[in-house]
């Protein structure tokens, strides 16, 4: 089943070669798309592991990271059809411009389902590396200044992050001397292995593979190269390309002893909490905040396997939560801020009075991303909190339920701002179908998700749980 | 194979120490053919094996990457001095001090003989890149710290005996000319819009 999974997006890279106008592009895209998320579907529902060889395997694991790309990659493919042809017609960008959009994209999206694919870790390794590169021409695609700087800097920190995963790899297979290093072999040796080298690894596994997850202290590329792509592709950014960071390290967490790998997660997710808290109040951009609000939630995801316990399938639930939530809002925000002209805050204001629709959109994809009830991510952020004091760390517990309603304050400061408010001085057009139908969907799964958790999805995350328990 | 480490250890250093562009990738093309060199040395049994890898190396390390430096240089028409925010007495001291950090841990470790050498001049030339990086001003010579981090990885991997699938090891090495490849490109589409290449200079992107 794994080949036809990396056909899809291969064949999108080829029609989008091949393609001579931004539509025929956009269609090689939606069709590469709607390839993988079947093929994605497809696999979810056979309960047989998919190998390929030895070095790759998609595992149950694997597969719910890989319906999140898939589902995310859909939607993002029919949103980039409405949202380019508004560009082009705005004449913000040129025809080869949306074309060069579809390969990166397909190229980026296949790097992904490697990774999630991948059962060596070397060669997962490969794997993150190449979503860096393909994804980095993505980040200055308009060409000017502040994206080239942007894609600068996530080329050169990620890279060096990544090198240091490497350093992780080295560590891993000294200690793992004989046993192949692949997700099923490290964790049968683990007693065998050389602690000293384990211990080894996993840091460099967490600070590199950190890095590429926008962890603090290593996150300050993130804000800029996620404000810097165009919306679908900061979405696709924010939405799946974390978590795919954060797989390579679940991958290798049942090889380490828990009583090393909490405190360090705890230490970085706390962390990643607390400097987004800090500087969310003086944003001015609107993709900054959502930037922002991505280092957030990783924290939160990275804190809850840390607390381990109850909190671990929560923090699994948030990773999803969070990938809803948080495409949901980069593609309302892109839609604004062309309607709009401008990233900034301030001058979008008056949303609900002029577009009832995108108000919605918008208001609810942040009470989505703050954690607020009736919303998915509420019972993701409380299961972590449960599973905290559960855990005895009432501290960080305390902690982090400061440090987020904090967060809930600015996120609805900025929210009641844009969406209420006095009218806008231009008219908003009537509504783009492509960009806001993905939007829609969004918002419905994230109060699905919040009203009514499926007791087989509760049963998937409790096996998966169990799967990145630390040994 | 010690002789070669040395010589990698004395490249890496000169690279990460000059103030000079092109001595400096020149030093990189020679790191790379000493690179290219090792996998023959660590297992004289796989001939074929070691004889790709050995290729690949060679092939991407001095002379892929190196064209590409030089011609950015050349395009950029950028001056001959790497302006560095320390001076070329602080950086001397500071690499001494990281490569006696690097070979009092590797002995901790309980490496010894060839493995401590090796994995101690790799952790050095780990140091120097990253050192450069964070230091030098313009974006060239932090591509140059860049390959001479990862030529600091690949020894330390050599000396700690890590190989992995052939697909694997062409597929890092596909990773780091595509890497360099794109910084490459950037360097010059930033010449473009910025009209130099001072890396102090780009900071509109901030909080």
């Amino acid at each position: 089943m794994i080949p036809p999974l990396l056909l899809a997006p291969l064949g999108g890279v080829i029609l989008a070669l091949l393609s001579r106008a931004p539509w025929q592009a956009a269609l090689g895209t939606a069709v590469g798309a709607t390839g993988l998320l079947s093929g994605a579907v497809i696999q979810g529902m056979s309960p047989r592991v998919a190998a390929w060889g030895d070095l790759l395997r998609l595992d149950e694991l694997g597969s719910y990271f890989l319906l999140i790309v898939a589902g995310v990659h859909f939607l993002c493919s029919v949103y980039a059809y409405g949202y380019f042809r508004r560009e082009l017609e705005g004449g913000h960008i040129g025809p080869a411009k949306v074309r060069m959009y579809h390969v990166w994209t397909n190229l980026f999206v296949l790097s992904m389902v490697v990774v999630v694919c991948s059962h060596h870790l070397a060669l997962q390794w490969v794997a993150v590396e190449a979503t860096t590169l393909f994804s980095a021409p993505l980040i200055y695609l308009h060409g000017d200044r502040r994206g080239m700087e942007a894609a600068w800097k996530y080329l050169l920190i990620c890279s060096v992050g990544i090198a240091f995963a490497f350093l992780g790899i080295i560590f891993l297979s000294r200690a793992a001397g004989d046993v192949p290093l692949t997700y099923t072999a490290l964790p049968l040796a683990a007693k065998r292995l050389d602690p000293r080298f384990l211990r080894l690894a996993f840091l460099f596994f967490l600070v590199g593979y950190g890095t590429k997850m926008g962890l603090a202290p290593m996150h300050t590329w993130l804000p800029d190269a996620h404000s810097q792509a165009p919306a679908p592709a900061s979405a696709m950014l924010s939405g799946v390309l974390l978590n795919c960071a954060l797989l390579s390290i679940l991958r290798v967490a049942p090889a380490i002893p828990g009583a090393y790998a909490s405190p360090l997660l705890i230490l970085f997710g706390i962390l990643s909490i607390a400097v987004p808290a800090l500087l969310v109040a003086v944003q001015r951009d609107i993709k900054r905040l959502l930037a922002f609000s991505s280092i957030e939630n990783m924290g939160i995801v990275v804190l809850g396997l840390g607390f381990g316990g109850a909190a671990r399938p929560a923090a699994l639930l948030h990773v999803l939560n969070h990938s809803v939530a948080k495409v949901l809002l980069f593609l309302v925000a892109g839609d604004l801020i062309l309607r709009f002209g401008t990233q900034r805050i301030r001058q979008i204001h008056g949303i609900l009075r002029e577009s009832p629709l995108r108000g919605v959109l918008l208001f609810g994809g942040i009470l989505a991303i703050t954690g607020s009830p009736p919303f998915g991510a509420f019972w993701s952020e409380f299961g972590i909190l449960v599973g905290g004091i559960a855990g005895g760390h009432l501290a960080v517990s305390l902690a982090y339920l400061v440090l987020l309603a904090i967060l809930f304050g600015s996120f609805l400061m900025y929210g009641s701002d844009m969406v209420f408010g006095e009218g806008v001085p231009q008219k908003l057009a009537g509504p783009e179908l492509w960009c806001l139908l993905p939007a829609c969907v969004l918002l419905l799964a994230s109060l699905w998700l919040g009203l009514h958790v499926p007791a087989g999805l509760y049963k998937t995350l409790e096996r998966l749980s169990s799967m990145v328990a630390f040994s | 194979m010690n002789t070669i480490t040395i010589l990698l250890l004395l490249l890496g250093l000169h690279t990460a120490v000059t103030e000079r562009i092109r001595p400096a990738i020149r030093s990189l093309a020679a790191q790379g053919i000493l690179l290219g060199l090792l996998p023959f040395l660590a297992a004289p049994g796989a001939a074929w094996r070691a004889a790709g890898l050995g290729l690949a190396t060679i092939a991407v390390k001095s002379v892929a990457i190196p064209m590409i430096l030089t011609r950015a240089v050349n395009r950029l028409e950028i001056g001959q001095e790497s302006e560095s925010l320390l001076s070329t007495k602080t950086v001397i001291l500071l690499i001494g001090a990281l490569t006696l950090a690097a070979f009092v841990a590797c002995a901790r470790f309980g490496l010894s003989g060839q493995d401590r050498l090796g994995a101690a001049a790799g952790l050095t030339l780990l140091f120097s890149g990253l050192l450069m990086m964070t230091t030098r001003v313009k974006a060239v010579s932090q591509v140059i710290g860049f390959v001479v981090l990862e030529n600091g990885i690949f020894l330390f991997g050599a000396a700690s005996g890590s190989e992995f699938t052939l697909p694997i090891e062409l597929g890092i090495f596909l990773d780091l000319f595509v890497a360099v490849f794109l910084m490459g490109i950037l360097m010059l589409k930033i010449q473009r819009t910025f009209t130099h290449m001072d890396v102090r200079k780009i900071h509109t992107l901030k909080d």
